[in-house]
């Protein structure tokens, strides 16, 4: 038995694992009856049709034949983009409190900045100077957020 | 009689300085994502919405509506000039609007677009105007029942008319549910699925959901496709059309503005489905048809009038029923949720202001519109030289600083990147995000519907058959999935039959 459609059985699984893991952690809530529900029932029920519907894709992608150019196939990953701009984001998170609005805005412009494959050291600083501008012109002086602009602790 | 006066009250509300100012800027914001590609309205919309917090309701909401529709006008300018259509809906004016601008009549193609627009757009709010009152109205009479059939309906509709595989379609429809119920069930105060944390316990927050899997996502796979930078904008010699033109794009936009304003309404149906359905439609009642192709106006007209109309009439079920039609509408019904306006049929008697001043607001957007496209156009084509390199590490800042000032939580953040993992690993299996979003929105509600029902009928399931109204609602769901269904049936019949 071979896999007709990788991208629809993976994604069938997942949906398979998902559904069964909603239905197990609703089961541990109060269930009730239909007419009394408790906070278990209705998830319960979504968590067994997407489980239901899950297997429906499984069996899809085992038995059909692919329809579409790729043959199913899954891409390759863009592990470069998706990564940098997930770094850049957990990076402003880390940075906002401790560093201020333009610093942690600098460091997501800068990092993200090389989320293309043909990234310039050029093109990433003139995006982190732009980015500062906009951060400080319509974060800061427009909408007047609440987030301090330089590090805290240099305005002790 | 009352019409008259729920107009009035419109154009006070639309009128008043604060909100002429947020629809001109959500007209602006709009025009230049529907210019700039790879910039969506849903990404626009879900990385703007924190910052509307602190508006009004009614000025929040009127400034997101004007970036939608915005967005459906502002995509057709680069579909003509660069082949490039900003917008979904916005494809199919490439084929004949391109090939009018690369015979130098690029003047003309805008002209037509710009004009449909219009008056499509005006078609569209005196449609809402009419039948969004007496909708409402049958919407008051619905019990749970009907209620949770009507929701049913509206998911199933959403994802049974696109073109994604309904069975993968239909799964994120129930994840979406699914995640809408996590936090704090209202009636037993049992907090579900929280892993124990305690920033769960009032639900996802649902900006992290759309920024995460719809806007980082769209980056991402954005920047996968080698996008060519150096487009060749076609020059624009004069805006005016000849009394051919005139004569020949008149009835498209006749018929595009009718088809768009019924297909509007339809949930999942929307914009892109209005404008492809008017150009196949002028394709096949022109008497032109042989130009269609190479440069007939009415493929421009048809198409563009169908979009705006479509744009603002579905806005119909999200405001009168709480049912949105389409992704970018769920955005609209949780800005709503979010500002504290609990949607349904008593939006329109509740916040009589609200409805009919963002109605009378939309026509006005329209007028700014016109004047923004026709006139200034040469300004908006220039940003269309913004290379995606720089674009795209501004949408990120905005989102970081979105999310995180939306409640000053940092766990926010975190949980964005993780959703924006997620939806990249769905956007890489072919899930489509939207009927997620869809669910997402829906689920708390669907639950309450679902729940009340059965409360009513002592737990007796034929409740949802037995009424009539709700075994209406639930035939034609099931319909709909019997008719997407069928062409996969088809054709997976046809594969056995072929392997014999």
């Amino acid at each position: 038995m071979t896999i007709q459609h990788p991208k629809n059985f993976v994604a069938g699984v997942l949906f398979l694992l998902i559904g069964l893991g909603f239905a197990y952690a609703s089961a541990q809530y109060r269930l009730g009856s239909a007419g009394r529900m408790g906070p278990g029932y209705f998830p319960l029920v979504l968590g067994c049709l997407l489980a239901l519907l899950g297997s429906g894709v499984i069996i899809g992608a085992v038995r059909g034949t692919p329809d579409a150019a790729d043959g199913g196939a899954i891409g390759t990953f863009n592990i470069r983009s998706l990564g940098a701009i997930v770094l850049a984001t957990i990076l402003f998170a880390l940075l906002v409190r401790p560093a201020g609005l333009l610093v942690s805005v600098g460091v997501v412009a800068f990092v993200s900045s090389f989320a293309t494959a043909d990234a310039r050291l050029r093109v990433a600083l003139i995006n982190v100077v732009i980015q500062m501008i906009i951060a400080y012109g319509v974060f800061h002086y427009l909408l007047g957020l609440q987030i301090p602009l330089l590090p805290p602790v240099l305005s002790l | 009689m009352d019409f008259l006066s729920n107009l009035a009250l419109g154009f006070s509300t639309a009128l008043s300085f604060d909100n002429l100012i947020y629809a001109a800027v959500g007209c602006i914001l709009g025009t230049l994502i529907g210019v700039l590609p790879g910039l969506g309205p849903l990404t626009t919309i879900s990385m703007l919405l924190p910052f509307t917090f602190g508006l009004d309701p009614i000025g929040a909401l009127i400034m997101l509506a004007g970036i939608y529709y915005g967005a459906a006008y502002g995509g057709s300018t680069t579909a003509i000039l660069v082949n490039l259509p900003g917008e979904a809906s916005s494809v199919v004016t490439t084929i004949d609007g391109h090939q009018m601008a690369k015979q130098g009549r690029a003047g003309p193609a805008l002209a037509a677009a710009a004009i449909g627009s219009f008056f499509a757009g005006c078609v569209g709010v005196l449609a809402m105007a009419i039948f969004s009152g007496p909708i409402a109205q049958v919407a008051f009479k619905f019990g749970p029942a009907e209620y949770f059939s009507l929701m049913l309906l509206g998911l199933v509709g959403a994802v049974s008319l696109t073109s994604g595989p309904l069975l993968k379609s239909l799964c994120m429809i129930v994840l979406g549910l699914l995640l809408g119920l996590v936090g704090m069930d209202v009636n037993s105060g049992v907090v579900r699925f929280s892993f124990g944390s305690t920033a769960l316990w009032e639900g996802i927050d649902f900006i992290i959901i759309t920024i995460g899997i719809f806007a980082f996502a769209e980056i991402v796979t954005t920047l996968e496709r080698k996008s060519s930078s150096d487009a060749v904008v076609a020059p624009i010699k004069t805006l005016m059309p000849t009394r051919t033109d005139i004569r020949r794009m008149t009835p498209s936009i006749l018929r595009g503005s009718a088809l768009g304003s019924v297909l509007g309404i339809l949930p999942g149906a929307g914009v892109s489905l209005a404008s492809f359905f008017a150009y196949s439609l002028e394709k096949k009642v022109s008497k032109y048809s042989d130009e269609f192709g190479k440069g007939a106006i009415e493929g421009v007209a048809g198409p563009e009038s169908a979009n705006n109309a479509a744009a603002q009439t579905s806005f119909i079920p999200t405001l009168t029923l709480g049912i949105p039609g389409s992704a970018t509408m769920a955005l609209m019904l949780g800005a709503m949720v979010i500002h504290n306006i609990q949607p349904g049929p008593q939006v329109v008697t509740r916040n009589p202001d609200l409805f009919w001043g963002l109605i009378v607001s939309m026509w006005i957007g329209n007028l700014f519109l016109i004047i923004l496209n026709l006139p200034m156009i040469g300004i908006w084509v220039r940003l269309l030289r913004i290379p995606y390199s720089m674009l795209f590490p501004a949408i990120l800042v905005f989102c970081c600083i979105g999310v995180y000032s939306a409640s000053y939580s940092l766990l926010d953040v975190y949980m964005v990147a993780g959703c924006g993992v997620v939806g990249y690993v769905l956007a890489k299996l072919d899930c489509e995000p939207a009927p997620l979003l869809l669910g997402f929105v829906l689920g708390p509600m669907i639950e309450e519907y679902f729940r009340r029902a059965l409360v009513l009928s002592n737990g007796d399931f034929t409740i949802f058959v037995s009424r009539p109204l709700s075994a209406f609602l639930l035939a034609i769901a099931a319909g709909m999935i019997v008719f997407a269904a069928l062409p996969h049936l088809r054709k997976a019949r046809q594969e056995a039959f072929a392997e014999d």
